[in-house]
């Protein structure tokens, strides 16, 4: 069986449950970190450790691990990218930390503003790096939140 | 005599146009119905239609519709009246532009100039020198004909200002040339080439150099592979005829010199046949890289960026939120950390010697991500 290991950030435990609304995802621990566990297939097995942020951080030796993380999903309101501070600071220097790790970067937007995006940033978000995507999506958009999805899992594949 | 459609756009031209229907050499029909004009572009042999005068709104509405119905091999002429909407009319895909008002006797000879260049009935395939439409023989066909004559020959292939010639010895192909191409890179380049013209010139090798040493019939299987290639890698993407854009809104960084000269060319509304033209790149690589900066959104349609500038001036919520996510991976992007094995060095051991962490890089299988996405589908739709 193979085991991926990823990230999970999410500012609130309100987004959390959102982007993963409809996915069949066990609470698992592993070595005393939690988790979330989604099995693909018999042999094929994701493992996403969630942590929080602004303000809401977690203190988990997750900073010790980070090697191991395949790739990494930042699900953000859109507000919070309006808060320059956050930007600046922690969000910053944990991107830094993680390197060359492939990251997408969900943008949950208000349903109203993401009508307004154009088709192309609707449909195949943006490329803002070498393994880096930004994508935005609604919970009530069920295509939205399957192509976050999607190409989080492609990026793990190309990378 | 050839027929001339008018779409008559503004009815102050009308009795101006009656009175060009007195012409004795042609044959002149006018509507100002899109539909009329359509039908009978579809149902008559049309040797030009005229917008008199065209409007961007007029000018788009007819063109597609042209396009729809399989009709835009029918060329197309523009009359305007201000100069501000040329620049626009020349992006469109007009056979040609002209300014009204102008000398009654000059618009007759635009026109009977203008009929000679377009028109597929001047093709000529008899005699020593050919000439002719592409739509009518394309390369493919030429290639055969001109060996079945075992000429020693130029056929000189031309679309827009592109000029490409393919030389024959005792009718078998030996060299190519275009752009700063030759031999079978060459003649592959052309191989798509479907309008324009072409004409044929007895010749005794000239410059021509034996570069293509494979068979005809080896060549035509190539052309044919090449152009099926290219069919499929179309189905990712917009018609060639669509004019693309670069993204403003992102930085270049870190692309390939293709993708540069691409993006480059993109500075402008640019057709995909256009850039096919212009880059003395294998046609497929070219469609590759087009494909890859459509996906990273580098590059798109005239039309959606457009849009998007639009909507990112109109709304500074949207635009911040873009130009933060931007600057903040642009610095990520600039320091490279390359995790190597010394990373994962664990710290010293008791007895004074360095343990290596081994971490297995598990990457995922084309199989794999096929599984995922058959799972995305049954849980999130």
């Amino acid at each position: 069986m193979k085991l991926i290991d990823t990230l999970l950030i999410t500012p609130t435990k309100e987004i959390l449950e959102e982007i993963t609304s409809n996915m069949p995802l066990e609470e698992v621990e592993v070595n005393g970190v939690k988790g979330y566990r989604l099995e693909i297939s018999e042999d094929l097995v994701f493992l996403f450790y969630p942590m929080g942020l602004g303000d809401n951080p977690d203190e988990t030796p997750l900073k010790d691990i980070k090697e191991y993380f395949r790739g990494v999903l930042l699900v953000l309101h859109e507000k919070y990218l309006l808060d320059d501070a956050l930007m600046e600071t922690e969000m910053e220097q944990f991107l830094l930390d993680l390197g060359s790790r492939p990251v997408v970067l969900a943008v949950r937007m208000e349903m109203k503003n993401l009508n307004y995006l154009n088709e192309i940033l609707q449909e195949s978000g943006m490329h803002l790096a070498k393994k880096g995507k930004l994508l935005f999506w609604h919970p009530l958009m069920k295509s939205s939140q399957k192509k976050v999805w999607d190409i989080f899992f492609k990026q793990i594949m190309k990378n | 005599m050839d027929d001339l459609l008018i779409y008559l756009t503004d009815p102050v031209y009308q009795e101006e146009i009656e009175n060009l229907s007195l012409a004795e050499d042609y044959h002149i029909s006018y509507s100002s119905d899109l539909e009329e004009i359509i039908r009978d572009a579809r149902l008559n042999l049309v040797d030009l239609i005229i917008v008199w005068p065209a409007t961007l709104e007029n000018s788009t509405a007819l063109l597609s519709a042209l396009k729809e119905m399989r009709l835009e091999y029918i060329p197309v002429v523009a009359l305007y009246r201000d100069e501000e909407i040329r620049e626009k009319l020349v992006k469109m895909s007009f056979t040609d532009c002209w300014q009204i008002p102008m000398p009654r006797e000059r618009f007759w000879i635009l026109i009977k100039q203008l009929l000679k260049d377009c028109s597929i009935q001047t093709t000529t395939v008899e005699g020593a020198n050919w000439q002719g439409s592409l739509e009518e023989y394309n390369l493919v066909d030429l290639i055969q004909m001109i060996e079945a004559r075992g000429w020693d020959a130029e056929l000189t292939l031309m679309i827009h200002n592109h000029t490409g010639v393919v030389y024959f010895n005792e009718g078998k192909v030996i060299d190519a040339r275009f752009l700063s191409l030759n031999g079978l890179p060459a003649l592959l380049k052309m191989a798509f080439w479907s309008q324009g013209r072409f004409f044929t010139r007895m010749s005794i090798l000239g410059e021509a150099q034996k570069r293509i040493t494979i068979s005809n019939q080896e060549i035509l299987f190539a052309i044919i592979e090449k152009l099926h290639q290219l069919e499929k890698m179309a189905t990712h993407l917009p018609e060639f005829n669509e004019e693309l854009l670069r993204n403003p809104l992102l930085d270049v960084g870190d692309v390939s010199p293709l993708q540069k000269k691409i993006l480059d060319l993109c500075e402008r509304p640019t057709r995909i046949k256009d850039i096919l033209f212009s880059i003395d790149e294998d046609n497929e690589f070219i469609l590759q890289e087009i494909i890859m900066l459509l996906e990273k959104s580098m590059l798109g349609s005239r039309t959606s960026i457009e849009k998007m500038l639009q909507d990112s001036e109109t709304k500074p919520g949207l635009g911040k939120i873009l130009t933060s996510i931007s600057s903040l991976f642009k610095k990520k992007e600039v320091i490279k950390v390359e995790l190597s094995s010394e990373d994962y060095q664990a710290p010293q051991q008791e007895d004074g010697e360095e343990a290596q962490l081994q971490i297995p890089q598990l990457s995922l299988t084309g199989e794999e991500y096929h599984q995922i996405q058959y799972f995305l589908e049954k849980h999130l739709v």
